[in-house]
């Protein structure tokens, strides 16, 4: 068994495809991620002051400057026309003329929020932040006493809460491991349809398990090494935060066993397609829709109900809750019952790989 | 005449690959279909926040109210339950982001300030940042419903008459998806295809010029091309977004043309230099993926505040998706609009024309 | 078209280098009508070099060929028709039906459509594959592709069929078919240029034969000639005993005697001139060579003497070193 996994090994390293599987996907939705975030987050924003001398003007115009739910800079109302003309900045404030003296008159003065409106989600952003802006505004006592009479208390769940990158990193990892995992095994499979050297197997005294058994842990090693780099990477960019000791044995613990799920999967699919140009699409759209339907892209409760109940047969559900806990919030309570679902999938996995390769190996 | 008949059999030699083999189609396909299902996920996550809401019996009007303001925040689904632990359990089993409690003492002229506790399963700043940002809104809006009200306002002037959906918004870019990527691997798997398998002596060898080759290839590519494109055009019409005229539907199509013709032709390029199916099929995912999500799937260039819109801007993938942005919503995501976006989406073509024609003439020369 | 010129293929000073490599060096030849001709030469001697510069695929350094007075580079069309080509590797598209496949090409070299369905049922009979037209390429055999990929090169009905190697790989019945088709081709009035490892080939199916090495002709005639002009008798004998080495070495200095080698008791002495002189008639050296074997004691238990094999021609010619 040793012997096939030295072989698969060495048969992956040199095998840039198999790399390249691995990794481009993975490394494609950390881009997408990124730009999700970048899109999502801070808008530009134009800040047309027409009450200069105006002290409650000032005061407004400052807190949109230091606003955190966008990107606002100061311009004149002929740049900023411009600059929403050419699509610079998504909106204008504008804070009119007299501002300060209407509302020091008690006036109800209105600012003007010209909002480029291309779609719901960026809209709305923007229609949000603008009140947020005007509370800030209406608290610094500018307009008077606050006519705000409700206040807010938040209470968190969470002592840590990670950037959006962070949080969907991690199931971008949990996806990396699982694409690895699939890859990695389905190809060392496949190999041995595509190039004959099945029959090498065949012929050796090496019984059956032992060959699966062998590219199911060439397929777990690889994945585990990938795996590893991703979250060393993650820990050293600052985004993981380094987990406790029972911790860091729970998310290895959990990244074995869902390495060893997708490597029984790989086994299996590259048993029944026997082709490279088959194995590689399948296995790669099949992480992906493990991952999208197992809560990676956005958490649980968002999701519609029905999905509920097809991400908790999902084993990147489990995979992914415990490396949050792990690496982003420093423990995970329900840590012990995922283990377990996580160790019914893996040995489900290499059910599945062991009689399809078998079957495989014996036309 | 030989170049003319030469290129149809070209073309309908391709036709018959690609009806045994089909993979490049149906990864034109796959692909943004995958890609709808992660758009729909987006969307979900950028819509409505799920939220669990007590408000203790008997409640006073004012608490009415702002139950009122809070659903007309824009950002929550309200889930009212009927104790503080069943909001308590809804968060604990990840159903709900935020369990939000309404004092029942919201009686509007009050004397002290009243709280609106809120508990935040706080998973990342995101999606906590939406809920803090909308409940001023909600106590705005509260507040300029009692008497006094608010001592400003404000006035939203928005540049289009009704609000497109995000879904319908990001979907449009799934068109572009499957021209970019499709086109690529459709044109540099052809033609690596027919080094691979040694057929390419016999097209070198046929009394015809290379060109009718290249011709009969994108023939057929574009056929592919659009027979895939229509497939996502339906899918895109599913999820909310379809052109808004006939005309709109032209502008699609010539989108799809021009944009097919120029992708395939840089896949073909890359297949005549490259010669492996093995080496083109990744490099059509590897370049033609970062290139399409640099290039404004989900919002303007530049609204990101990313520098990859720069680099962006030098590639036709934005052009195309501007393009297809006009025809369906009837706006331009691009400054310049369509004087500068025809124009370079013409431009990219006939270069990328002139790419193929020279690469697969260079290896097709005699050396 | 019915080319006119005197010959089928006229290849004169043919040179073509790589940077400083030269692959070959001033190569010349001639092919008549209806001739098969044979290219030999070790691997890398030169063969594939010389039928992409027949076909236009590759441009001389310098030099000149011409296919039916054509020059393949400025006249390719023409040219190409002319040729019906069966590369190494059988090159089709097994995604495809042999149908489609024979189809692509009639449309390629523009057979008029009307023609194709009979020309195309034709080469598949000629092929033996009619039962099989509508079956994947995938599918078949070697011996089936390589039959069909003949069957492609003469769909166009070309006068000139070059063949790269066209039983490589293909059980000893193909084999047999092949040969036939390509004598029923000469049968036809077609010419044949083909290269090929197995010299038994070369003697059976080519009236004038060329030996290419390092890039040069080294041998031109037909099959008998060349072995009458290059060849040795050989004597083979079988010993009492593993053959002593002195033996060998008396065996050497004998007149006529070009080599002597031994495995265990076989003893093995190649009898003949060297290139260009006389060749020596293998019965006058048997009596030196029996009384050197039994002057150093041993006894013969079974002696021959037969004719060169076209493999010692050969051999005799390019070495024996590995050429890859």
């Amino acid at each position: 068994m040793w012997a096939i996994v030295k072989k698969d090994l060495a048969v992956l390293l040199r095998r840039p495809v198999a790399l390249i599987v691995t990794i481009v996907p993975a490394l494609v939705l950390v881009l997408v991620l990124l730009l999700e975030a970048g899109a999502v987050g801070s808008y530009p924003v134009a800040v047309v002051n027409l009450d200069p001398g105006g002290a409650a003007a000032s005061t407004l115009v400052g807190d949109a400057l230091g606003y955190n739910g966008f990107r606002a800079r100061t311009m004149t109302a002929a740049a900023a026309e411009a600059a929403f003309g050419r699509l610079q900045v998504a909106a204008v404030l504008t804070v009119p003329a007299g501002f300060s003296a209407a509302l020091a008159a008690g006036l109800h003065p209105a600012v003007t929020w010209q909002v480029r409106n291309f779609n719901l989600d960026s809209t709305n952003d923007l229609r949000r932040g603008l009140p947020d802006v005007l509370s800030a505004f209406l608290r610094s006592g500018a307009a008077g006493p606050d006519p705000v009479r409700v206040a807010l208390r938040e209470t968190d769940l969470h002592a840590h809460e990670p950037s959006l990158v962070a949080y969907q990193l991690v199931p971008v990892l949990a996806l990396l491991l699982l694409q690895a995992g699939v890859v990695n095994a389905g190809l060392g499979a496949v190999a041995e349809w595509q190039t004959g050297s099945v029959k090498e197997l065949l012929l050796s005294p090496v019984p059956a398990g032992a060959v699966v058994a062998g590219k199911v842990a060439a397929g777990v090693l690889a994945a585990m090494a990938v795996g590893l780099v991703a979250v060393g990477a993650g820990l050293a960019a600052g985004l993981l935060v380094p987990p406790p000791p029972a911790q860091a044995a729970l998310t290895l613990a959990a990244m074995i066993l869902l390495a060893t799920f997708a490597a029984g999967l790989g086994v299996a699919i590259a048993a029944g397609l026997r082709i490279q140009d088959r194995v590689v699409p399948v296995s790669i759209n099949l992480a992906f829709y493990l991952f999208f339907l197992g809560g990676g892209i956005t958490a649980l409760a968002y999701l519609p109900e029905w999905l509920h109940g097809v991400a908790r047969a999902m084993p990147l559900t489990y995979a992914t809750a415990l490396l949050r806990g792990a690496l982003l919030y420093g423990s995970d309570p329900a840590a012990g019952r995922r283990i377990l679902v996580l160790a019914l999938f893996a040995v489900g996995g290499v059910a599945a790989g062991i009689p399809a390769l078998r079957r495989g190996i014996a036309h | 005449m030989n170049g003319l008949r030469g290129a149809a059999a070209v073309l309908r030699n391709d036709l018959a690959l690609a009806r045994a083999e089909p993979l490049a189609t149906i990864l034109a396909v796959v692909l943004p279909l995958n890609f709808l299902v992660l758009f729909m996920l987006f969307a979900l996550s950028g819509g409505r926040v799920p939220a669990a809401l007590y408000v203790p019996r008997p409640a006073a009007p004012g608490s009415a109210q702002m139950v009122t303001a809070l659903r007309d925040a824009l950002t929550f689904d309200l889930r009212p339950v009927p104790t503080r632990a069943a909001a308590t359990d809804q968060l604990g089993r990840g159903e709900a982001v935020v369990a939000i409690t309404v004092p029942p003492d919201l009686a509007p002229g009050g004397d002290g300030p009243a709280v609106l506790a809120f508990t935040l399963d706080n998973e990342n700043a995101d999606f906590a940042d939406d809920v803090r940002r909308a409940l001023p809104l909600a106590l705005l809006s509260f507040t300029a419903q009692q008497p006094g009200g608010l001592p400003v306002g404000w006035r939203e002037v928005d540049t289009y008459r009704s609000d497109v959906g995000f879904l319908a918004y990001i979907a449009v870019s799934l068109l572009t998806v499957s021209i970019l990527v499709g086109g690529l691997l459709t044109g540099g798997r052809s033609v690596a295809g027919e080094w691979e398998r040694g057929t390419i002596k016999e097209l070198l060898l046929a009394p015809v010029p290379p060109w009718a080759v290249v011709a009969g290839k994108l023939g057929a590519g574009v056929v592919q091309g659009l027979v895939s494109a229509a497939l996502v055009l339906g899918a895109v019409i599913a999820a909310g977004a379809h052109p808004a005229s006939w005309s709109d539907l032209g502008s699609v199509a010539a989108v799809t043309v021009l944009a097919l013709v120029a992708f395939l032709s840089l896949g073909l390029a890359a297949g005549s230099l490259m010669r492996r199916v093995n080496s083109v099929t990744p490099l059509a995912f590897a370049v033609g993926l970062p290139l399409f999500f640099i290039s404004g799937p989900f919002g303007p260039l530049g609204w990101s505040g990313a520098a990859a819109s720069v680099v962006a801007r030098v590639f036709p993938v934005a052009y195309a998706n501007a393009a297809l942005q006009h025809a369906f919503h009837g706006y331009w995501t691009l400054h310049g609009g369509a004087a500068l976006v025809w124009p370079v989406l013409a431009a990219w073509t006939a270069a990328a024309l002139a790419a193929s024609a020279w690469s697969y003439g260079r290896a097709a020369a005699p050396h | 078209m019915t080319p006119d010129a005197a010959q089928a293929l006229d290849v004169r000073g043919l040179e073509k280098r790589f940077g400083a490599f030269a692959v070959l060096r001033g190569l010349d030849f001639a092919v008549g009508r209806g001739e098969i001709y044979g290219l030999l030469g070790p691997n890398g001697s030169g063969k594939t070099t010389t039928l992409n510069l027949i076909s236009g695929l590759a441009e001389p350094s310098a030099g000149t060929v011409r296919v039916f007075g054509l020059d393949p580079r400025r006249q390719a069309a023409e040219a190409r028709r002319l040729l019906g080509v069966v590369p190494q590797e059988t090159a089709l598209y097994e995604e495809l039906t042999a149908e489609r496949n024979l189809a692509f090409h009639a449309e390629l070299f523009g057979i008029p459509p009307g023609q194709r369905p009979a020309r195309i049922a034709a080469m598949l009979e000629l092929a033996q594959l009619t039962e099989r037209g509508r079956s994947r390429v995938s599918t078949f055999s070697g011996g089936m592709k390589r039959r069909l990929a003949i069957a492609r090169a003469l769909l166009h009905d070309p006068q000139l069929v070059y063949l790269d190697e066209p039983t490589l790989g293909v059980d000893v019945q193909a084999r047999r078919a092949i040969w036939d088709y390509i004598l029923a081709m000469k049968a036809g009035g077609r010419t044949v240029l083909l290269t090929t490892n197995y010299l038994e080939e070369a003697s059976a199916l080519c009236d004038r034969l060329a030996i290419l090495d390092r890039g040069r002709l080294v041998a031109e005639g037909t099959p008998a000639a060349l072995k009458a002009r290059y060849g040795e008798s050989v004597v083979e004998a079988e010993l009492d005993r593993d053959a002593p080495a002195t033996l060998l070495q008396t065996l050497r200095t004998l007149p006529g005697v070009r080599e002597a080698s031994a495995e265990g008791p076989r003893l093995s002495v190649c009898i003949g001139a060297g290139p260009g002189s006389e060749p020596a008639p293998g019965g006058a050296a048997l009596a030196p060579f029996l009384q050197a074997v039994l002057a150093s004691g041993c006894a013969v238990r079974h002696l021959s003497l037969r004719e060169p094999a076209l493999d010692e021609v050969f051999l005799a010619l390019t070495g024996r070193g590995l050429r890859d």
